[in-house]
């Protein structure tokens, strides 16, 4: 039997009073794209960051390519990120960036090739304040993926981005998830259903379903669409209903 | 190129990429040193003149000493080196040096100040002799150089590192990094070496400044101890302002705890007026003060061509243990992200 590439154990994360996550319990075997549901609150980004070692769980643990990872052990070149909130410093070049994190990951040609990744060489000189929204969603992926990460984790990569750049960035995710474990998170319904091999639906920090589209409609009670799933979760109360199958 | 350089880059970029923020950063204090030397073109600005009263310990200098401190007009400071007081007068936070030596005593004075000199000598008993020394137009801006790149070197350090670390942690660019292998050492030093580097060129210019436009007396030997009080007090600085950021989480608030601590530095550790007026307790506290230790240093070094190890070694282990307690507390401290 094949370890899981990405696999939590029990995960629990608190803060003060607040519980964010409340045991997760996660198992994610193979390249393709999973992506994270659940309201706002839900805890989706608290997840991700223990999925990158930025937070440590309060309880239960996280393994990577079947080893616990943790903020101080964690396997920094085999994975990727984008962050809900990707940084624009003041005055820095899309070249400059492209160079800044080939140089963290000593990738030899790297900025070059997060420049042509993300269709961006010809705009290399260009302050990274004054391009799209897009432009610049590309580029963060690119420069996220350019060591070839086995695993990628975005959050909520589009959630700024007009119809056409989403598609596009879609369609990068989708070619990613061909060689790498990507995990996604977004309240973007559509772009879930478009995308997703795999949905995880998350509310009040536990898992409250997991598994393709129709997986996720049947454990909503038969939802005709992935919409009607989403406020029937989200809406329904983990005592109401006893915990999804993760 | 490694990462390492890569970031300096950016952060030498930061300064010098718009033309107009480069050229200020580096003229600022050569404007400041400019107006400086316009306001004490003919002196320090103390009503009460200082005299020096320098020669060995004995009768006879304590004599002096007696004698001159009746006139509570003036203020008495009491030396045991010759050089160093007549340095003083040079850079003109000294009005009248007396040499009390058992051969006789002998007063030495600058242009401006004949007249106190004549009028104390006979004083001091018949064979007081005065001589009048020609001094330079600005020597005081002799004296506030050091000062001027110390204050510089503060300010750069703290703001360079603990305003733009804030910023980084604020823009969210830190938790950024926390995701790649970049290791918190490697993204200090490089912040460290390209505030130092800034701190270094803008030190050339305001040394070449100082020189060409103000006759500094500035050799191989007094410039070479410089470069090392200015490493050493960027060391100083970045690492506090580090530690600041590590402690401070808004922007806001740590431009004023910057602000806070910076204006009462400049104005008790001697870099633009002598403290001789504070009490004696207070002056102890504040020789400890890393901004002190940087100026009074690199004053000595400067003014009074000390290359004496055992005259210039502490204020450097000084400093050395101030960066290295900054940097310990700070990498302990520090957090990627909240």
């Amino acid at each position: 039997m094949t370890a899981a590439v990405i696999r939590t154990e029990g995960l629990v994360v608190r803060h003060g009073a607040t519980t964010a996550l409340d045991g997760v319990d996660l198992s994610i075997e193979s390249a393709g794209l999973v992506v994270i549901l659940g309201p706002n609150g839900a805890g989706k980004t608290t997840l991700l960051d223990v999925l990158l070692g930025l937070a440590e769980p309060t309880e239960g643990r996280l393994l990577l390519f079947g080893e616990g990872a943790t903020p101080a052990r964690y396997p920094r070149r085999r994975v990727g990120a984008v962050l809900q909130r990707e940084v624009v410093l003041d005055r820095v070049t899309v070249g400059e960036y492209a160079e800044i994190f080939a140089a963290i990951h000593g990738i030899r040609g790297g900025a070059a090739r997060i420049l042509d990744g993300s269709n961006l060489a010809a705009r290399a000189g260009v302050p990274l304040d004054r391009i799209s929204g897009g432009e610049a969603q590309r580029l963060f992926i690119a420069a996220a993926t350019v060591h070839d990460p086995a695993i990628v984790f975005l959050d909520e990569p589009t959630s700024s981005l007009d119809p056409e750049s989403k598609a596009e960035i879609g369609e990068r995710l989708r070619a990613l998830a061909l060689r790498a474990t990507v995990v996604m998170a977004t309240h973007d319904l559509a772009e879930a259903e478009r995308l997703a091999d795999d949905l995880v639906f998350l509310t009040e920090g536990k898992v409250r379903a997991r598994g393709p589209r129709d997986e996720i409609l049947r454990e909503a009670g038969g939802a005709p669409t992935l919409a009607d799933a989403f406020f029937v979760l989200a809406r329904t109360r983990i005592g109401d209903r006893g915990d999804a199958r993760t | 190129m490694s990462a390492f350089l890569v970031l300096v880059r950016m952060r030498v970029y930061d300064v010098t990429r718009s033309r107009a923020s480069g050229a200020l950063f580096m003229s600022l204090p050569v404007v400041l040193l400019a107006l400086l030397a316009l306001v004490f073109s003919n002196g320090q600005p103390f009503e009460r003149r200082v005299v020096e009263i320098v020669g060995p310990p004995s009768a006879r200098r304590e004599a002096v000493v007696q004698k001159v401190v009746e006139y509570t007009e003036l203020r008495v400071r009491v030396d045991d080196h010759r050089d160093r007081a007549l340095a003083r007068l040079r850079s003109r936070t000294a009005n009248l040096v007396v040499v009390a030596s058992p051969d006789g005593t002998l007063l030495v004075a600058g242009p401006n100040d004949r007249l106190l000199a004549r009028g104390l000598a006979p004083a001091l008993g018949p064979s007081a002799v005065v001589e009048i020394h020609e001094l330079p137009r600005f020597g005081y801006i002799h004296y506030i150089f050091p000062g001027l790149v110390t204050s510089t070197t503060l300010l750069a350090g703290l703001f360079g590192m603990g305003y733009a670390m804030v910023r980084f942690r604020q823009s969210l660019f830190l938790k950024k990094l926390a995701t790649t292998p970049l290791s918190r050492s490697t993204f200090v030093l490089a912040l460290v070496a390209a505030r130092g580097a800034l701190i270094l060129a803008q030190t050339a210019v305001l040394s070449v400044c100082a020189t060409l436009l103000f006759g500094l007396p500035m050799t191989a030997t007094s410039a070479a101890l410089l470069l090392v009080y200015v490493v050493l007090g960027t060391l100083v600085f970045t690492g506090i302002g580090f530690l600041l950021a590590c402690v401070v989480e808004s922007e806001g608030v740590v431009m004023d705890v910057i602000n806070a601590c910076t204006a009462p530095l400049i104005f008790v550790s001697e870099m633009f007026f002598p403290n001789d007026v504070l009490p004696d307790a207070a002056r102890r506290i504040v020789a400890l003060l890393p901004t002190t230790m940087m100026v009074s240093g690199a004053r000595a070094v400067l003014l009074y061509g000390e290359t004496r190890p055992a005259e210039i070694l502490p204020g450097i282990l000084g400093l050395a243990l101030w960066a290295g307690a900054a940097y310990l507390v700070s990498l302990r401290a520090f957090r990627w992200h909240g």
